[in-house]
């Protein structure tokens, strides 16, 4: 299979309102997938879809080459999931919830549980009632269920909210172990970037329902590199003072007044420095390293759509 | 089957309803013995014969468990729907047909086995009663006792089909406490039919309700997998 999920013309309205328009998402086996976009774009319905929990419009999801239909269960087996926010029966204690999930899941394996949970540091709570968690201890907790049965898939909405920097840390690793050693397949959304492009191999963007782009972020981080851009009265004798003196050949004159530097050996003082000295007026130079932010902002807020 | 119905039960720690139970058949034998005592006070036959006692008996205890079964019914079904818990529950690899099932029929089981024996249990009670002591006017025989049996079971037959009714009104806004008040509804209204019939004629209503009662359980079990959560 090229594919482990793949969503075909995927469509979903709600009351005349399309929430999700005409959505073809790849997943590879094995990879993080980041799905990134803001608040209300139809991250969360489009995952909904994926695990069945409702029904298309229209299109299709195909998982492990299988068209999902209404009685797709067994796939379910394979798959674990955090939807919306972790859902827990309160009452119960954590490992009480994480025993009923296994029983109902068919998966019996006692030392799983304590695993799970030594993954997401809540052993020393795992006999607390769930209604005293934290918002954060709940999203650990989520996550521990999500794993205990060590799915191929794992469907995680916004994992990260809730959680202290310090927990963020840790689930970044958590998901790269997961990933590696496992191996399993994440599809993790999220509506910050920051969090995503650090882990993530893919990554989806979604607007308004629909997804405006999907890119490898191997090929996003090749077409966005750093750079030094000069701007500057004289741009021939820039130029040539950079190429001669500098010898610095990998440049771009922009316009009339800019220049783009893309070999960074050289740090912007030092070429200030030289310029400055051959008599060529520097009007300011910057180094632009926050580019793949704006590479996603200029998607999300410009809407280049891809179809 | 049975093991989605353990899980419930272990889920909603369904157990510990036995001492609800069993503080409801208390409160029957005081609320027996109470109108018996009063109407003996005021020199009164409290009971004319046996079988006004076991219609009398019958209506209250149905009337308390299928209350009783409607917060089962509204932990069981509506509470999930509320909490979204039962969003959890649908990315199980389990049949939602099943799932559904499994929570109806302890719903249904609890209500005719409670309704069964705490019956069973307040109306042997009135025969030893009568046998020791003689409460009853007239000779009360075991032909009268193995009747009344025959009756528990119908009763309890009813009340169960019954108890499946308040789910349309509590799933209609997913709240409970609709739940609840439609079983206090339907109570009302089932006992205050019975007060001038025949017990023939009261049975026929209530399994034409139970009927109903039937009828929207298996309507959610069907609907189940095609609804949106």
């Amino acid at each position: 299979m090229t594919y482990i999920i793949q969503t075909n013309h995927l469509t979903k309205n709600y009351a005349g309102k399309t929430v999700v328009s005409n959505v073809n998402l790849h997943v590879k086996k094995g990879e993080i997938y980041g799905f990134l976009g803001p608040n209300g774009a139809g991250k969360t319905t489009i995952m909904r879809m994926i695990m069945n929990l409702i029904k298309p419009t229209s299109g299709e999801v195909v998982i492990f080459d299988e068209k999902v239909t209404l009685s797709s269960y067994e796939i379910l087996k394979r798959m674990g999931s955090i939807i919306e926010y972790p859902i827990f029966y309160d009452k119960l204690t954590a490992i009480e919830n994480l025993e009923l999930h296994c029983e109902y899941m068919g998966y019996y394996n006692k030392t799983a549980i304590k695993s799970a949970l030594d993954l997401v540091k809540l052993n020393d709570y795992e006999g607390k009632a769930v209604k005293d968690f934290s918002l954060g201890m709940k999203q650990r907790l989520g996550v521990a269920r999500a794993i205990v049965t060590k799915p191929e898939i794992l469907i995680l909405d916004e994992p990260i909210n809730g959680l202290d920097p310090e927990g963020i840390k840790e689930f970044r690793n958590l998901f790269q172990v997961l990933s590696k050693d496992y191996g399993m397949t994440l599809l993790i959304s999220s509506h910050i970037l920051g969090e995503i492009e650090q882990i993530a191999n893919t990554i989806g963007v979604i607007k308004n329902g629909k997804l405006i782009e999907e890119v490898s972020m191997e090929k996003i981080r090749l077409q966005n590199t750093e750079y030094i851009e000069l701007k500057t009265n004289d741009v021939k004798k820039a130029a040539f003072e950079i190429n001669e003196n500098l010898s610095i050949s990998n440049f771009k004159l922009l316009d009339d007044s800019t220049i783009r530097i893309y070999d960074l050996e050289k740090p912007p003082g030092e070429i200030s420095k030289r310029l400055v000295l051959s008599g060529v007026l520097v009007e300011s130079i910057n180094k632009k390293d926050n580019t793949l932010e704006d590479y996603f902002l200029n998607m999300i807020n410009g809407g280049i759509t891809h179809d | 089957m049975i093991k989605l119905i353990n899980l419930e039960i272990r889920k909603f720690k369904l157990m510990n309803y036995w001492k609800g139970v069993l503080g409801a058949n208390l409160g029957f034998i005081l609320f027996i013995s109470i109108v018996y005592f009063l109407n003996k006070v005021e020199e009164e036959i409290p009971f004319d014969n046996f079988e006004m006692a076991t219609t009398i008996i019958g209506a209250v205890v149905s009337a308390t468990f299928i209350i009783f079964a409607s917060v089962i019914l509204a932990k069981l079904v509506i509470d999930e729907y509320k909490n979204k818990s039962i969003d959890l529950m649908f990315t199980y690899p389990i049949s939602r047909k099943k799932i559904m099932t499994a929570k109806l029929i302890i719903v249904i089981v609890f209500t005719f086995t409670t309704v069964l024996f705490s019956t069973l249990f307040l109306q042997g009670l009135v025969y030893i009663m009568d046998v020791t002591f003689d409460i009853l006017p007239g000779d009360l025989t075991i032909q009268d006792f193995i009747q009344s049996v025959w009756k528990s079971f119908f009763i309890a037959l009813a009340a169960a089909g019954l108890s499946l009714i308040p789910l349309l009104f509590g799933m209609l806004r997913k709240s409970s406490s609709a739940t609840i008040v439609s079983s206090i509804f339907l109570v009302t209204l089932t006992s205050s039919v019975s007060n001038n019939f025949t017990f023939f004629s009261v049975m026929t209503v209530s399994f034409l309700l139970a009927l109903l009662g039937i009828i929207i359980g298996w309507l959610s079990i069907r609907n189940v997998e095609q609804t949106d959560l």
